[in-house]
């Protein structure tokens, strides 16, 4: 070897310290910014080093926490051998769901991951350690479900009461209707009262209907709707006697099954129902087809009226909750938003056109999609 | 036709009341909760041919009360009233002859007890 080959070696070895130099500084770096806590300890749980985010979690200085076993922190400290026993065994990273104390022993929910560092021969040398600190998410998730059981009690609660209430005066209000010397004026007067306490519990039928929707699991089977259809319509009929309602079907000469559940009954009584309110006069006249869609996947069910229409800007937000179509029409505004929340449930979808493209005043088609059944 | 109405509410026993005295029919008895009900239907000679029966009610609740009297005397008809729907299925399935929703039509309720009386 001659001096220059020495040189060169030395330069060579100069250079690679500084790089090793270099890449301890960075990660060292690396580890101080982490903004979440981590420690590095033995496989028997000895604290070797810690970052400040484990600093800040644990309420405590680094030259305090290096050297200390990190199961004193645990609540259950048989919870910290289990973890080293684990590590031992397996050496994937691991999460547990642990409680632990800080240096002023407040206790804090966290998120434990588990990550054994191995040396070339597969031996565990150290193991990283990192908690992720749950406590204000575990509360707040602990009071999303007492409001929401709260709710639910109040609303059950409201629901039976005012019902029982509502008993007492719409029959009380039909026996006074009994009476023979009652004059026009005054039989009006209790048929309005009437009408208006079911309408208090049909409102309060919809809310509940709408608050049942999303927290009950939903079990669908193959509903035929022809007989549905028809039901619903009549159902329309009756609770409309002032007007004169004309329904034509179309495609509907064959049975129709659908991907669906009880719920259905709601779908088709609150379409028809809207189209009656808003129909202009006391002629009102209904198109329901029927017809395959989406790649035979689906059926399509369009229920045309030639009523006031939807106005294009409406037509997005008409079946969100409470938006109501027109001002001075009576109602909860719910029953289009029970209709979309039903057909998702089912899979299915709502929309609304014009009846005649572009000009809304001529009437609504409402069109639901709902999956085909797997009876013929 | 022998009538028993068993609701917690004082209000609703005068509408059944009205409706049925309206009605040719006969109130047997009554009571405030299922205990109640149980008590004095076991002391009464002659049973009545239908009974009313809410669901909330302190003490005894009404699918409670509809199993201990049919356990008893299975051959009593009772019909469930309630304003609570999820318990249908489960006073049908009790033995309940039929179940009606609060709030009903004066005619519903009558067509139900004339159901009753007929079967």
């Amino acid at each position: 070897m001659n001096p220059s080959e020495d040189y060169d070696d030395c330069k060579t070895c100069f250079v690679l310290e500084q790089d090793v130099s270099e890449l301890e500084k960075y990660i060292e770096d690396i580890w101080s910014f982490l903004p979440i806590p981590v420690a590095y300890m033995t496989p028997l749980g000895i604290i070797i080093d810690i970052n400040k985010g484990m600093e800040e979690l644990l309420r405590n200085s680094r030259d305090e926490l290096v050297g200390a076993n990190l199961g004193f922190f645990f609540k259950d400290k048989n919870e910290a051998k289990m973890i080293v026993k684990i590590i031992r065994h397996d050496s994937k990273l691991q999460i547990f769901d642990s409680v632990i104390f800080d240096s002023e022993k407040e206790i804090k929910n966290v998120r434990i991951f588990v990550m054994p560092r191995l040396n070339i021969k597969g031996e565990i040398i150290g193991v990283f350690i990192s908690f992720i600190d749950m406590t204000d998410q575990i509360i707040a998730q602990k009071q999303i479900i007492i409001e929401r059981n709260n709710a639910k009690l109040y609303l059950d609660v409201l629901t039976h009461d005012i019902n029982n209430q509502n008993q007492a005066i719409i029959s009380l209000l039909e026996l006074s209707k009994d009476y023979e010397d009652l004059n026009d004026v005054t039989q009006s007067d209790i048929g309005i009262a009437l009408s208006q306490a079911w309408a208090i519990s049909n409102l309060i039928k919809n809310v509940k209907m709408l608050s049942d929707l999303n927290q009950k699991p939903i079990i669908l089977r193959d509903i035929e709707i022809n007989s549905l259809i028809k039901y619903a319509i009549e159902s329309v009929k009756n609770s409309n006697p002032e007007k004169n309602i004309k329904v034509e079907l179309k495609g509907l000469d064959h049975l129709i099954f659908v991907q669906a559940n009880d719920l259905i009954n709601n779908v088709f009584q609150n379409i028809l129902e809207n189209a009656v309110k808003y129909s202009l006069g006391s002629h009102v006249r209904i198109q329901i087809k029927c017809s395959i869609a989406e790649n035979d996947k689906f059926w399509k069910i369009e229920f045309i009226d030639f009523g006031k229409g939807v106005k294009d800007e409406i037509k997005s937000i008409i079946f969100n909750r409470l938006q109501r179509g027109e001002k001075g029409i009576k109602g909860s505004g719910l029953g289009l938003a029970i209709v979309r929340g039903i057909l998702t449930q089912f899979g299915g979808k709502v929309l609304v056109k014009d009846r005649i493209d572009g000009d809304y005043s001529k009437g609504s088609n409402f069109i639901i999609y709902l999956m085909r059944g797997d009876s013929i | 036709m022998d009538i028993f109405i068993v609701d917690d509410e004082p209000i609703i026993h005068v509408v059944y009341k009205k409706i049925l005295a309206n009605n040719g029919y006969n109130i047997l008895g009554e009571a405030f909760d299922g205990e109640e009900a149980l008590q004095l239907i076991k002391s009464m000679d002659k049973k009545p041919e239908v009974i009313i029966m809410d669901f909330r009610m302190p003490i005894m609740n009404g699918l409670e009360t509809t199993k201990e009297l049919l356990y008893l005397y299975p051959h009593l008809n009772i019909i469930f009233i309630s304003a609570d729907v999820s318990v249908r299925k489960e006073a049908l399935a009790l033995g309940a002859k039929l179940f009606l929703e609060k709030p009903f039509e004066r005619n519903g309720f009558l067509k139900a007890i004339e159901l009753l009386q007929t079967s």
